[in-house]
């Protein structure tokens, strides 16, 4: 059921007879699709650092927004075509995640948490209100859908409104690769000893600065893309937005523990961006329950949503990442060997 | 040439010393001791030889070589690894299995995840965890963990190995199992520079002590010359008398 934005999305990207545009509620379920993708890509991100590395990260909007920014600037500033420029902002941002990665090297988890947030938070009053008047937007942003050179939208002949659904698709499958090869690769062997004992590691040879740098330049990348997919999507970014603490580094965050927790496996963000994106498409965009039936037209429930529900996203998101920490901190994956823990002592009275 | 030579090392914090003018050397090949009532100051010597914290005053030579102020990092690619009294933390937080821990010893040999997990496999032999390779880590006993420490240092193929408090809170059995353990160590040719608390651990293990009292050195000498030493009696025992 939850897992029909995507799969819906693939559909519309085979079929190239309707432009995807006019089937509104095709283009909801893409919107949906797109950000299960993007959720997906930025757990994976955020578990290469806050898992594997053993530090969780606050400000991966920082790596998001850099993407986002990016991407659009290079686009309508430049002409840059957003095939070549995503990845030149994703190497910037890959840039901006090894400088941190050096200088937070040393810290323990609760400071690089902080030191993440405040980089983050610093990248977003720069984007906003730091480069001259326009050439950034402002805090409005740049719109994507006034970028004048329309056909460096193409891609091998597919229209972006089709091409950027896929290349969210293979981002979000080439995270988990990454991360996965990551976490089995030497640079897990060294993030799992630096993660259980600082020093210890440090004494067999393993500098803290090399391991998590690269860490957080692999994950920044990630991040990066993710953030210029997303941007390339909506057709906007927004500083405000992209490098936004409630709106992507607790997502980001979020996705990965409610999935899995603290030792999330490749898994634990999948899981997680099956529920938020859901969740957050159906609280920012309602119409899309109009159109999957699960609301009448009608419905108070509807005007309630489309006057507040973009303003829940965040509450909402802090109150699960809470409840998570709190209550599961393995995540959703331990809730079924949990339950079978408590109900085993009934099963077996006398053992 | 000493492997390893202490030059009046002094450590500070603030104006107060830690430890002040330590002088001594470890000969190639032999199990010396540190040892000294707790707060003595040979956790600060071992932090000062393995990089954790540079001497204030005074040189650390290895292989006639000044260490300065490198890093452990960089003082392990020179052949000398620390193993700390912690073991992996128990629960959760031990990620990963035997092989693994004991592989990222090697990472400073090899750029290859593979290659540095079959470099790890001769290590666990060594101390006798290769049949538990693919047991996560936080299953390991104590006595299992210490052996797991010192395979994940061995896994460096290190010149000296810096052991910290190796049998604190070992029941007897243990204590024995990784007495033996350190002295195969040693007659493989392995050097090792061991800071226990507890004297007698440091006499038994040893074949040279080195006794401190209030960061300074009272006194060193094979086990018998430091057993019989007064200056010792009166700085170990000297805390309750």
């Amino acid at each position: 059921m939850v897992s029909l934005p995507w799969q819906a999305g693939l559909a519309m990207l085979a079929d190239t007879s309707a432009p995807a545009h006019l089937e509104l509620g095709g283009v909801a379920l893409i919107d949906g699709g797109v950000l299960f993708c993007v959720l997906v890509a930025l757990g994976q991100a955020w578990r290469m650092v806050g898992v594997l590395g053993g530090r969780p990260s606050l400000g991966h909007a920082a790596f998001f927004g850099v993407g986002a920014c990016g991407t659009s600037l290079l686009l309508a500033r430049a002409g840059v075509s957003p095939w070549i420029g995503l990845w030149l902002a994703a190497g910037v941002a890959a840039l901006v995640g090894a400088g941190v990665g050096l200088v937070t090297a040393r810290l323990r988890a609760p400071a690089f948490a902080l030191c993440t947030l405040i980089v983050a938070e610093l990248l977003r009053n720069a984007a906003s209100f730091g480069p001259g008047p326009g050439l950034a937007g402002g805090a409005e942003g740049l719109s994507l859908r006034t970028a004048p050179p329309l056909e460096l939208f193409w891609l091998v002949a597919v229209p972006a409104e089709r091409a950027v659904p896929g290349a969210a698709l293979a981002l979000a499958v080439g995270a988990i690769a990454l991360t996965r090869a990551v976490a089995q690769g030497r640079l897990g062997l060294g993030l799992a000893a630096l993660a259980d004992d600082v020093e210890a590691a440090r004494a067999v040879g393993i500098s803290p600065a090399r391991y998590h740098g690269a860490a957080l330049a692999l994950s920044a990348a990630v991040a990066g893309l993710a953030g210029g997919l997303h941007a390339l999507h909506t057709g906007s970014a927004t500083p405000g937005t992209a490098f936004g603490l409630a709106t992507v580094s607790l997502p980001a965050a979020l996705a990965c523990l409610l999935g899995g927790g603290t030792s999330a496996g490749p898994a634990g963000p999948i899981l997680g961006a099956l529920i938020l994106a859901p969740l957050h498409t159906a609280l920012t965009a309602p119409r899309t329950l109009l159109q999957l039936g699960l609301l009448s037209p009608g419905a108070p429930a509807l005007a309630l949503l489309e006057r507040h529900g973009g303003s829940l996203v965040p509450v909402l998101d802090g109150l699960l990442l809470v409840a998570v920490v709190l209550f599961l901190p393995q995540g959703l994956a331990s809730l079924p060997g949990r339950l079978r823990r408590r109900q085993e002592p009934t099963a077996a009275p006398a053992a | 040439m000493a492997l390893l030579e202490l030059r009046r090392v002094s450590v500070f914090s603030g104006r107060r010393a830690l430890c002040s003018d330590v002088s001594f050397t470890v000969e190639r090949g032999t199990l010396v001791g540190l040892t000294g009532p707790s707060g003595s100051g040979h956790d600060v010597v071992l932090d000062a030889i393995s990089g954790l914290r540079p001497p204030d005053r005074g040189e650390v030579l290895f292989q006639g070589v000044r260490l300065g102020t490198l890093s452990p990092p960089e003082r392990c690619r020179l052949g000398l690894v620390r193993v700390f009294a912690r073991g992996p933390r128990p629960g959760d937080q031990a990620r990963g299995n035997v092989l693994d821990h004991a592989a990222a010893g090697a990472l400073a040999r090899t750029a290859d995840a593979r290659v540095a997990r079959e470099l790890a496999a001769d290590p666990l032999r060594v101390v006798g965890l290769l049949a538990r390779a693919a047991h996560p880590v936080a299953i390991l006993s104590p006595v299992e963990q210490r052996r797991l420490a010192l395979a994940r240092a061995l896994a460096a193929r290190p010149e000296l190995v810096l052991v910290e408090e190796p049998l604190r809170g070992l029941e007897p059995e243990g204590c024995a199992a990784v007495s033996e353990l350190l002295q195969d160590l040693r007659r493989t040719g392995l050097t090792l520079l061991v800071a226990a608390s507890d004297p007698r651990a440091a006499l038994r293990l040893a074949e040279r002590v080195v006794v401190l009292s209030g960061g300074e050195k009272v006194c060193e000498g094979t086990p018998q010359q430091v057993a019989e030493d007064r200056t010792v009696a009166a700085a170990t025992l000297g805390e309750g008398a």
